[in-house]
Formats: C-alpha cells, structure tokens, sequence
C-alpha cells in the first residue's frame, strides 16, 4: 500500500457543505459512532444498530465514555485489557542517574518472582523519593546465571539497569549452583563501581536472604531484615519470628525485604539497559557444590514439592500412574474424586480441603478443575492438563493441554523417556 | 594430619511459644543442638549468651547435654563480643547454630558476623553433616521445594540449621533438673541502636487486593466479567499420544523439573 496521504476532493467538498446531505456522515469526528443523519431539529441521529461491541457473554454494550477513542474502537476490541495498559505506560528512562539503587533478583527457574517484583516496587520508591528536588536514581538489577525473561519485560517490572552475571555470553556457569562466596564478591565489586545509596535483597530461602547477611556482614553494616514497608522516614520489620515488628526509624544501606514490602511496579516502564562490570571477582572458594542430591519425591511434602503430577476420575491405569510419577521424579497428588475412591492416601489431595500445593510444574492427568481444586493450586506457575473433555475448567488454566485418553499420554510418556535414556547410552557408548 | 576428635560448639538461645509466648527451646537450636550430638567422633560444647535463670535455658539440659556454658548478659546487650571472646579462647571445629532467634530483633545476623569477624565459612540450612575427615566436612543442604544438595566445606565452619533438619528430641525431665548450668562471667556491651527503636506487637496485616486500573468502561468491564485464569494455553486436540508426549517433556526440560 502506498504510504502517501491523498486527499479526497469529493469528501472535502461534502464536509464544507453544510447542506449536503452527507455532510454529518463525512465529519471525520463521527467515523464509527453510528451517526445516521441530521434529525429536522439539527440533532445527529444515531443508529444503535451500529454502535457498540459484544461483549465477554454475549450481550452487546453500548461504551459512551468511550467518545474520544471511538476510532480506534474496532483495533482495540482484539486486544486484551493487559496490552492497552501496557501501551499507555509512560517510559521513565533515567539518561544520568544521581545515585544508584541495586536490588539483587532471586530468580526462581530462571524468572523474576513476585516477591522480586515487590522488591522492586520498593526499589523504585526509593529511587524516586526526592524526584520533586531533582535527585533521580536508576534501579540497578543485579541477576545471577540463567535469565529467561526479555528486556522489555523487564523494563515493566521496574528495572533501569541490569547487570546480568553468569549469562551464556559471559562463559560463566560459575554462578550457578550454589555459590554465596564468588556472588559475594561480585557484590562488592557493584558496590565500588556503583556506589549505591540502598542495596536491596529478597528475604528468603532462595538466595536473597543469605546473600544479603554476607553482605551485610563483610560491609559492616547493620543491616534492616524483615522489612515490611516504609514507616515515615524510616522503615518497619518484623522481629521475634513474626511476633512483634519494630520501627528503625532510619532507612539503613542494606535491607532485606518480606513478600509485599511495596506494590509491584504498574503503571510505568522503564528501559532495562544492559551494563556490565569492570573487572570480575577473583576468589578461590571454600565452600565446594557437589551437586543435588536425588531425593525420593515420594518423601517430598506435597506443599513444598517443585514437581507434582496429580491424578483424579480420568485415571483408569493407577499403577501406570505411579510408574510415570516415579520415572519423571514427580511427587504425587491427586483430586478428591480420587481420594474418595480409594485410589490415593489423604494426604495427597490437593485443593481446599486438602493440601494448598506450590508447585512450578503441576502435571494434572484426569482432573476436570472443580474450583476446590483450582484454589489448591493457584500458586502453581506451569499447569499442564491431560483429559478427554476439552471444555473443562482445567484446560482453560493450564498453560499445556492436551486432550485424549490419559493411559495412552501416559504410557507414550514412559515410551519416549526410555527412549531418551537409551539414545543417551548409545552416545555415551 | 588426621585426627578424631572434632571439637563441636552449638550456640543456642532461649525461645518462645509461637502463641503464648512461654519460654521454652528454640527449635532450630534444639535441632542444632540434635545435630551436634549425633556427629561420631566429636565432643560438644553448647554454649548461651544472655540471663543465666531464663527457664528456657533448661530444656536443652532435658535433651541430654549435661553441662550448658552460658555467657552471662544484660537483657539489653549485644552478646556477640563476649561470644567472640569465649570462641576464640576455645578450641572449635564446628559452631553450629538455629537460622535466627525466635525472641528480639531475630536478625540472623549473628552467625554471619561470626564467619566474618573470625574469616570462617559459613553454610546456610544444613540439613544433615554426612562426614567430617581430613579437614573438610561434607554436608547435606536444604533447598527448597524439599530438595538437597552436597556441599564440600574445609573446617573450621558455621553450619546454620534451618528448617530442613531433623526433628530434636524430646526434653526429658530428670534430665533438664540434673543438668548443669556453668555461668561464665563477662562483659555486657549495651546495644545502642536497639533501644532507639519502637517495638510493637505485630499487627495482622490486610490481604492485598486486585487492583483493578481499567480506565474506561469496556476495560471495567472486561475487568470484572472474563478471569484472569481463562487465557487458555496451547490445546493439542487430535494429535497422537506420542506427539503429546513429545511437547509435554519439552515443556518439562525447559522448566528444568526434569532431573534424569
């Protein structure tokens, strides 16, 4: 199509004429909002006809707030709530930022968490506070080996800089593991280049909170841990093992954050440039990782397993069941159908009146999804259905579905691993 | 140079009741205290920081220890440099310690500092300590989602105990009355920058809601009639079991569950 704008000499003259019997269809301004015509009194009449959309459940709705954007009304019909949101979020780029606020990411497989995001909520309030004097600081991400989300989702979270350590480029599988020390030293070496006002760090079990302690610890800085919120001018945490909190009424140089410290980032989008470190640490560790050890996932608890493969009322074959489950070293849940009738132990009933599980994976082989169910696993990240009914509530959650009967998926499943293994031995040979 | 006896040194500290607030062991000390114990070839030392006459203090006595060192503090104190000063006057392999406190500012600080301040390792959720020999320790780490790992550290080390480690003993009665309890006179030193904050009980904070920023009203509407949850991913309808499987194990290797 040609890209030059030609005018329309026909349409020009209709819109200069008042009188013209076309001329309130022409107005550019009416495109699309059911103008029909001029009543006798000089109203514009409106067809309802053709207004509106259908919307979610069938019936059509009328939008008159929608006036201005009335145009583009047909283009956005197609796009989901989540999109428009995120072409309307204005870009805060930081060109030269007068202090640096870092927050150290987790990355749970690869992926920012939500209590990552909430960090850097926190992590942009700090770095905005005395944006009305002027001072504007950059959120410097720091992430430590495998990174599987895009810059541009990155920048939504509230990321102006990133440091990504330990990424393909780099050579580096050094981080990955467990590697406090090499981190450690790394950190310190941000902090030189950077000189950063806040370094903040998730308090949890996946890495923040002891990374953090170590920094704090080698800094000699004493650290805010459990923070909670900003109080004032200072900062409120949680003390005596969630018992009592307390107000530090100063902010300090390094804090370690609980889940929902801030509202994640919302409603801007930042640019996630790419830096990079001067030099790279060199230490030599004292702590070796020997790798992870093979645990019987049958002995992992239900609410802490990364991996579950979950059977209910479409499972006929419940050995064939266990033998997958044991060959993808998945732990083993089930509905209540399944439960009840006598096919799986109590305790591995997931949903409301059993276990609220906080899988990555759930691998849900027969489950149709009753809302009971559902809620168990709304933690879950990865949902993947196997039925025979295609318009279950499951289907609808899983980010895989897969529909046809679950002995044959599964016994294909079994097939193709074996397969694997044996082409692996071949190789090896 | 081989040698048999590994000196082992547990720092506890006097806990509470997660509702009632009596005081009573701290779990993870109890169960760093369990751990100690069950090393071969190793004597033990288990040693407090704080009020000689807390009660909490007898319940690891119950669990078998017959003598407990405790390092006599103001309620107010800083306890870490009269605990410097006792370690470095020993002899001592292995501190091993509970994550954090259940009582105070419950930082989990302390055993960081320690590492620091004497330039030791310091290993995070010790689940289980496989073996000790020729300088080395090999330990079993706690990850989350129930996983472990091994790790190979060179002695001397802190080992933090989390939840991940086995369940202490019962207190035994008899025990916690016979037990000894040494009092080693030392040095308070005030912790100034704990007294200038405002400790509250903790108050139940409100579930975070949906916000919802739908500016217009289709946006509202949409909002408030399609979930969240009814995106729907990839459906593979009339496609073999192997086909399936095939996509299925991918997703799986790219989640990084699967470990074989």
């Amino acid at each position: 199509m040609s890209l030059i704008i030609r005018r329309d000499p026909r349409l020009a003259h209709i819109q200069r004429n008042r009188l013209h019997s076309q001329h309130a269809l022409s107005l550019p301004e009416f495109a699309g909002l059911g103008v029909i015509g001029m009543g006798p009194t000089g109203l514009l009449r409106r067809s309802p006809h053709q207004l509106g959309n259908i919307g979610p459940n069938g019936i059509k709705r009328i939008d008159r707030l929608l006036k201005g954007q009335a145009h583009s009304g047909h283009r956005e019909r197609h796009t989901s709530v989540d999109a428009i949101l995120v072409e309307q979020r204005p870009l805060y780029s930081v060109s030269e930022p007068d202090f640096y606020v870092v927050a150290v990411l987790d990355l749970i497989g690869g992926r920012v968490s939500s209590h990552d995001q909430d960090m850097l909520g926190l992590a942009q309030l700090l770095a905005n506070e005395s944006r009305a004097a002027d001072v504007v600081g950059a959120v410097l991400a720091v992430a430590f080996g495998e990174l599987k989300q895009t810059q541009q989702e990155l920048g939504l979270m509230g990321i102006d800089r990133l440091l990504h350590l330990g990424s393909g480029e780099d050579g580096g599988l050094e981080y990955s593991g467990f590697s406090p020390e090499l981190r450690l030293a790394a950190l310190i070496l941000v902090a030189q280049q950077y000189q950063p006002n806040y370094v903040l760090f998730a308090n949890n079990v996946y890495g923040g909170g002891d990374l953090g302690r170590r920094y704090a610890a080698r800094k000699q800085i004493r650290p805010a841990i459990g923070v909670i919120g900003l109080q004032g001018d200072g900062v409120l945490c949680r003390a005596a093992a969630g018992l009592s909190e307390f107000h530090r009424n100063a902010l300090s140089l390094v804090m370690l954050v609980e889940p929902e410290c801030a509202d994640a980032v919302s409603e801007t989008c930042h640019e996630a440039i790419t830096v990079s470190l001067e030099y790279g640490p060199d230490i030599k560790p004292q702590i070796k990782d020997l790798g992870d050890v093979a645990v019987d996932p049958a002995s992992i608890p239900l609410a802490e397993a990364e991996f579950i493969l979950s059977g209910g009322n479409g499972v006929t074959d419940w050995p064939l069941f266990h033998r997958t489950a044991s060959r993808l070293g998945a732990t083993e849940g089930a509905s209540r159908v399944a439960v009840d009738d006598g096919f799986m132990p109590r305790s591995a009933q997931v949903g409301a009146s059993g276990t609220w599980v906080n899988a990555r994976v759930y691998l849900a082989v027969g489950i149709s999804g009753a809302v009971q169910h559902l809620q168990g696993m709304t933690q879950c990240d990865k949902v993947i259905a196997i039925n025979t009914d295609i318009s279950c509530d499951m289907m609808k959650r899983a980010a895989l579905s897969v529909v046809g009967d679950s002995s044959k998926v599964m016994s294909a499943l079994l097939a193709l691993l074996e397969l694997q293994q044996n082409e692996v031995l071949d190789e090896a040979g | 140079m081989k040698r048999d006896n590994y000196r082992l040194m547990t720092l506890v500290s006097a806990g509470q009741h997660s509702v009632s607030r009596r005081p009573k062991r701290a779990l993870l000390d109890a169960k760093a205290v369990e751990m100690a114990m069950g090393v071969p070839d190793s004597s033990l030392s288990v040693v407090h920081g704080g009020d000689p006459y807390n009660p909490a203090l007898r319940d690891y006595l119950g669990m078998g220890i017959g003598r407990l060192y405790v390092i006599s503090q103001y309620e107010q104190a800083d306890v870490l440099p009269a605990l410097m000063d006792h370690i470095e006057s020993q002899e001592v392999d292995i501190i091993l310690m509970g994550a954090r406190s259940e009582v105070g500012e419950s930082s989990g600080m302390s055993g960081y500092m320690l590492a620091e301040e004497l330039g030791w390792s310091i290993v995070p959720n010790v689940a289980e300590i496989i073996s000790v020999r020729a300088g080395t320790a090999e330990v079993l780490q706690g990850l989350p989602g129930g996983q472990r790992s091994r790790l190979k550290v060179s002695l001397p080390f802190i080992a933090l105990i989390g939840n991940a480690a086995a369940i202490p003993r019962q207190v035994a009665f008899s025990l916690a009355r016979d037990g000894v309890i040494e009092v080693l006179d030392a040095v308070s030193t005030l912790d100034e920058a704990l007294e200038s904050w405002d400790i509250l009980n903790a108050k139940k904070r409100p579930k975070r809601l949906k916000i919802v920023k739908a500016k217009t009203a289709m946006e509202r509407l949409k909002a408030a009639t399609v979930t969240s949850d009814a995106k729907g991913g990839k459906v593979l309808t009339n496609v073999t079991p192997e086909a399936a499987a095939r996509e299925i194990l991918t997703l799986l290797k790219q989640e990084g569950v699967l470990k074989k």
